[in-house]
């Protein structure tokens, strides 16, 4: 009885306890297009205490009843001052304007946040930023921005591929909007599948990873889209050398619905057709068609049915395409027959996401998002013979088909109980659909009929269910600890295997002072999805592959401790440290490739362990007219497989000692900016036979009597890799909107920098001094291949 | 037609691209030691021949490994040791290319071996052996022989597949053979063909002789060559390079039966009036052969035909070695062989051929054929 006393008397202290505070909520946004704003701050000025907006722009503070004052900050933006009288539960949306391009930013932007947040391993890429960075061909590129930022390295020259903290392409999860996309990269890799113009944060997770994120062991690239402008009908379109972007969007109903819809496209097969019919002129009985081309197409539409619910519908489609079309025809006894060949190598993704936000309370958040993903890979290529007739003589088709395909469902709630306390939960439910090679074949022949064909072979497809579930708790211990506890579970359910894996995840930060903290994370990580790939080249035709009953999903647990600091003139300073180790990692057999592989992929791969450790610096500097960053690298990364290497350790293929970039952009005048990059990185370990020797001999073996020596895999360095980048950007106010041209210069002192490495030969001719004949003499030489020579470049934008 | 190909062909178009950006690297002599190369296969109850050479830089065009004659080599079982080796010399003719004269030349070149005669090898030892050359580091290694294979029995059978364009004659062999229980063994399973070829020539009453030896392909479809977990590249291997390597993982201490084809014959079933084809007689004597090897000889097996069979594209195949501080192989080899002989020599005819067992023919064969025999460097 007693104790029942007890409990009611402590329960109604609760009651009372929170009957004396209210909750003061909303969201941030833009108030010229309506566009709500990530991570802006909202805090009081006095105590720095505060919060910030989630990925929605919502935010929530409970407080004791009174009079607060508050500033509501973004980077960018003029800060916004508040007095609330908070006597009850108060709902805001609040509106911040965008600052003057040259007006000096107000501090306590998101460098403040890096001091104070228990967030370690992320940094965040304002868009403008990534507009005003120079890069190949003038197109602006989310990826190759990030491949600047410490910790992450490129793959070979031009790519887009990263390499994070010595993880493999395959571990980094691209999320746009939510929904993950499997791969990312146009034309090899050169370019990335994010269209600048439709994109509003990006936001890079290296390591501390929070327990809401999960499926990839190495990174996380959060993206998310505009949402489209609420207040007018505005857009952009942009010429460049290779590819024209448009981007248009706008109100359907003033402050409830909005769109954008955004489309980019190469023009280099177009500009190549009349080459190609010069150089095949003389062929009159020859029509010859080639090139290549890629497109996206980003599309969004938003509705808010009230302040409490907001409907978002978004879709991405994207197309790589080689072609090569071949027609001829010639005459026999009379008969016109006519050819045809075709040859396409295409592949693409597309994406769907339908995303209902829901303000359950002023401190429960909930959003919920059903999305589809696939991604295709296909190879064909076809030939038809008919009479003048149309009678079909003889025709052949070969198509090679691969890809996956994936559903989800998602509910995710943001519980804020206190200011300096909130709590993330939710599950998730996928079914994927894995297509890991399928060959169809026909040949039709008038003539020999028996040996018609018409058959499909391959790899079976593979069904898998996953689910996870995570929940996480971000909260202060007194003024110098927070602390961002989670628990991340996944199943994975393949072949009648289900693999369970519960991740716990864990980052404290230690303030020091104003201006500095310390950090520490743990995350343990779990991969259920695989990408074989080619150790010799990155192509499209890399594999993703389940986990199944043999292969096992991939973990790696990393460990990361950083200083953080606030240096005078809006200097940030990062340092960090890690150490990361992985298992079940897989790599192809030696011996094995795509070209010639005749068995299923499960016998074709090796699995091993790999671990790295290293440290990163990043000098940053956000406010001014001189932004932009220096970042440093010192890293190892090793692998361990039974059957590679005979089980010895080896590097692997990116482990980069030392990888630096400095990258910075300077505003001389309201209607001119400059950005310049510089990037240095040792030079990729690759495994190259620099001896041979003579083979054990057999009698009666005639052949392969020598054999390239290797002494260990990864043995040789590529050259260092670096380059020199520059851009300017003129700007000027036209009647109906603002038009820029870009002018760039990539890899401006012309470095060849290393693409692939092979054994050739240097010519030279000589003439023998007794004959006078001239003759042709090779020596054999170390070659390399690079991509990409001085480019300069220029392109055209106008924005309204 | 396969989408590797067509692939392929596409990528191979990319070096037009590339052309304009290439360039040659330093690549100096500095970064490469070159290293003592040991081929070493020990046989019981045959001399030790050890084929001692060294790393040839890549850049350099030349494929003659020149023999490093200045050795001290020591075998040890624990038990006894022995350096008397002696440096037997060989020679051969290659067939050379003189860019300026644009002519082929021939030219003679050495390549001697290391022989021991009078150290023994057994079954179930373990060798040592160390090298000292000028010039090089110190080389070690270490092999065991391994038992004699037990073949059981052997049984052989022809089919004749015929249609009105030819004739395939298909021989067929059960090999039966048991596995020593309770230790790892690794095989191989080959098949050599010696032949002897010997034409009347009916306008000029002469008589030509031609001898051979060549692998045999075997066609094997036996779960024995399934890859297991620890296998490297058994699959390659299988289907490529005409070298059967198994481990005992599936037949452990067990009596096995292993059915392959090989000696595959097409006739034509036309008539054909060529004098030679009435004055032609043949002698084969099939040797097939199954080898147990050490663990190290098997390794290296395995990854040196690997190596021989890659592409562009393929995953770099390392070769195995257990020469510490130098590269090649010294391992235990130990063969079981069953010989066929199929003729049609008449009674006079093989009245003519020494005297001497199936095995004893087929060495002679394999020496006539050394007469004949010349390399291109």
């Amino acid at each position: 009885m007693k104790h029942l006393f007890l409990s009611l008397i402590f329960t109604l202290a609760c009651v009372y306890t929170f009957s004396q505070k209210a909750t003061f909520s909303g969201y941030v946004f833009d108030n010229a297009t309506g566009e709500r704003l990530i991570n802006a701050n909202i805090y009081n000025p006095e105590t720095y205490k505060g919060t910030t907006t989630n990925t929605y722009g919502f935010f929530s503070l409970t407080l004791p009843k009174g009079t607060f004052k508050f500033t509501v900050s973004f980077v960018g933006y003029n800060s916004e001052d508040l007095i609330i009288n908070l006597q009850q539960d108060t709902l805001l949306s609040i509106g911040l304007d965008l600052k003057g391009a040259l007006d000096e930013i107000t501090v306590y932007g998101e460098g403040a946040d890096k001091v104070d947040n228990s967030e370690m391993s992320v940094v965040s890429l304002p868009v403008k930023q990534i507009q005003k960075i120079p890069v190949i061909l003038g197109e602006p590129d989310v990826l190759k921005v990030i491949q600047l930022l410490p910790g992450v390295q490129s793959g070979t020259e031009g790519t887009s591929g990263i390499y994070v903290r010595g993880g493999g392409p395959d571990q980094n999860l691209f999320m746009l909007d939510g929904v993950p996309i499997y791969n990312a990269n146009h034309l090899f890799g050169f370019f990335s599948v994010f269209n600048p113009a439709s994109i509003k944060t990006v936001k890079l997770y290296k390591g501390g990873f929070p327990a809401r994120f999960g499926g990839r062991l190495s990174s996380v690239i959060d993206i998310s889209m505009k949402e489209g402008n609420m207040k007018k009908i505005s857009g952009e379109a942009s010429i460049g050398l290779i590819s024209s972007r448009i981007s248009l969007e706008g109100p359907i109903v003033k402050d409830k619905t909005s769109f954008i819809v955004s489309g980019r496209r190469t023009y280099g097969d177009l500009l190549l057709q009349p080459f190609l019919k010069l150089a095949t002129i003389q062929e009159q009985d020859m029509n010859l068609s080639a090139g290549y081309y890629f497109y996206d197409l980003n599309a969004k539409i938003n509705h808010i049915f009230s302040e409490r619910s907001r409907l978002y519908l978004s879709g991405y489609f994207g197309k790589d395409m080689f072609y090569m079309n071949l027609k001829s025809h010639y005459n026999d006894d009379d008969v016109r027959y006519d050819e045809k060949m075709g040859a396409n190598i295409g592949w693409g993704n597309g994406i769907g996401a339908l995303r209902w936000n829901y303000l359950i309370s002023s401190k429960l958040f909930s959003n919920l998002t059903l999305t589809y993903s696939n991604y295709n890979f296909d190879v064909s290529q076809d030939f038809t013979m008919e009479n003048s007739g149309n009678d079909k003589i003889q025709s052949n088709m070969f198509e090679y088909l691969s890809g996956i395909e994936d559903m989800s469902a998602k509910i995710e709630f943001d519980y804020y109980p206190a200011p300096q306390h909130d709590i993330k939960f939710g599950a998730n439910y996928t079914y994927h659909f894995f297509k890991p090679g399928v060959n169809h074949m026909e040949s039709i022949d008038e003539d020999f009929k028996d040996f018609n064909i018409d058959t499909i072979f391959g790899n079976d497809s593979i069904y898998a269910h996953e689910i996870y579930g995570f929940i996480e708790d971000n909260f202060d211990i007194g003024p110098l600890f927070k602390l961002n506890l989670g628990l991340h579970f996944s199943g994975f359910d393949v072949q009648d295997v289900f693999y369970p894996s519960l991740q716990p995840r864990a980052s404290i930060r230690f303030r020091g002072g104003e201006n500095w903290s310390v950090k520490a994370s743990y995350a343990m990580m779990s991969q259920n999805v695989h990408l074989l790939s080619s150790s010799t080249i990155s192509l499209p035709t890399d594999l993703w592959l389940p986990t199944t009953k043999k292969i096992k999903p991939q973990v790696s647990q990393q460990y990361a401790l950083g200083g953080f600091f606030k240096l005078p003139w809006n200097l940030d300073l990062s340092v960090e440290g890690f150490y990361k180790n992985m298992t079940n990692l897989i790599e192809y057999k030696p011996g094995a490739s795509f070209a010639s592989s005749t068995t299923g992929w499960e016998e074709q791969i090796e699995l091993g362990k790999g671990w790295s450790y290293g440290g990163e610096l990043l000098l940053e500097k956000k406010v001014g007219k001189l932004t932009g960053w220096v970042g440093y690298t010192l890293s190892w990364s090793k692998r361990r497989f039974k059957n590679l290497n005979f089980d010895e350790p080896f590097f692997a293929r990116y482990d980069r000692r030392h990888d630096v970039s400095v990258t910075l952009t300077y505003e001389f005048y309201e209607d001119m900016d400059m950005g310049i990059t510089w990037v240095y990185g040792t030079g990729n370990a690759v495994t190259l036979g620099k001896q041979k020797f003579k083979e054990l001999s057999d009698p009666s073996t005639y052949w392969n009597n020598t054999l390239t020596y290797y002494e260990s895999r990864n043995n040789y360095r590529m050259p260092a890799y670096h380059r020199l980048d520059w851009g300017i950007n003129f700007h000027k106010d036209l009647k109906y909107g603002r038009r820029t041209i870009s002018v760039s210069v990539y890899n401006s002192y012309n470095r060849q920098n290393p693409f692939f490495l092979y054994w050739g030969y240097d010519y030279e001719m000589k003439t023998d001094p007794e004959t006078g004949n001239t003759y042709e003499e090779s020596e054999p030489a170390l070659k390399q291949i690079s991509i990409f020579p001085i480019i300069p470049s220029i392109s055209y934008t106008y924005k309204f | 037609m396969s989408v590797r190909n067509v692939f392929t062909k596409l990528i191979l178009l990319l070096p037009v691209f590339f052309a304009a950006c290439e360039k040659t690297i330093e690549f100096t002599d500095e970064e490469v030691a070159t290293l003592l190369v040991v081929n070493c296969k020990l046989i019981p109850g045959e001399n030790i021949e050890v084929d001692l050479t060294h790393t040839i830089h890549a850049l350099d065009e030349s494929e003659y490994f020149e023999p490093v004659k200045d050795a001290t080599i020591t075998i040890s079982d624990g038990t006894a040791e022995s350096s008397e080796f002696s440096y037997v010399p060989k020679y051969d003719s290659i067939m050379r290319w003189d860019n300026s004269r644009q002519v082929d030349y021939y030219d003679v070149i050495e390549k001697g071996t290391h022989i021991n005669k009078v150290y023994e090898i057994k079954e179930g030892h373990t060798y040592t052996l160390e090298i000292d050359a000028a010039g090089y580091e110190k080389v070690f290694a270490e092999a065991s022989i391994p038992d004699k294979p037990v073949i059981l029995s052997t049984d052989t059978t022809s089919e004749i597949e015929s249609n009105e364009y030819s004739k395939l004659i298909n021989r067929i062999v059960k090999l039966k053979f048991s596995d020593t229980p309770s230790k790892k063994n690794f095989y191989e399973i080959k098949a050599q063909k010696a032949e002897l070829m010997v034409y009347f020539d009916p306008y000029t009453g002469e008589t030509n002789i031609s001898p051979s030896v060549y692998n045999q392909f075997l066609d094997i479809q036996d779960p024995i060559f399934e890859p297991d977990e620890s296998d490297i590249i058994d699959d390659l291997i299988s289907s490529y390079t005409g070298t059967y390597l198994f481990d005992d993982a599936l037949i452990d201490g067990k009596t096995y039966t292993m059915t392959f084809q090989y000696d595959y014959q097409y006739l034509s079933q036309y008539e054909v009036e060529d004098p030679y084809a009435t004055s032609s007689y043949n002698f084969s004597i099939n040797k097939i052969m199954l080898i147990s090897m050490d663990e190290t000889m098997y390794k290296y097996m395995q990854t040196s035909s690997a190596q021989g069979y890659t592409n562009f594209f393929s995953e770099p195949v390392l070769v195995y070695t257990n020469i510490l501080n130098g590269a090649g192989v010294f391992g235990g080899y130990n063969e079981n062989a069953v010989y066929i002989v199929t003729h049609n020599f008449s009674e006079e005819m093989l009245d003519l051929l020494p005297e001497g067992d199936a095995e004893d023919l087929f060495n002679y064969i394999v020496d006539l054929t050394s007469e004949y025999s010349y390399y291109y460097y």
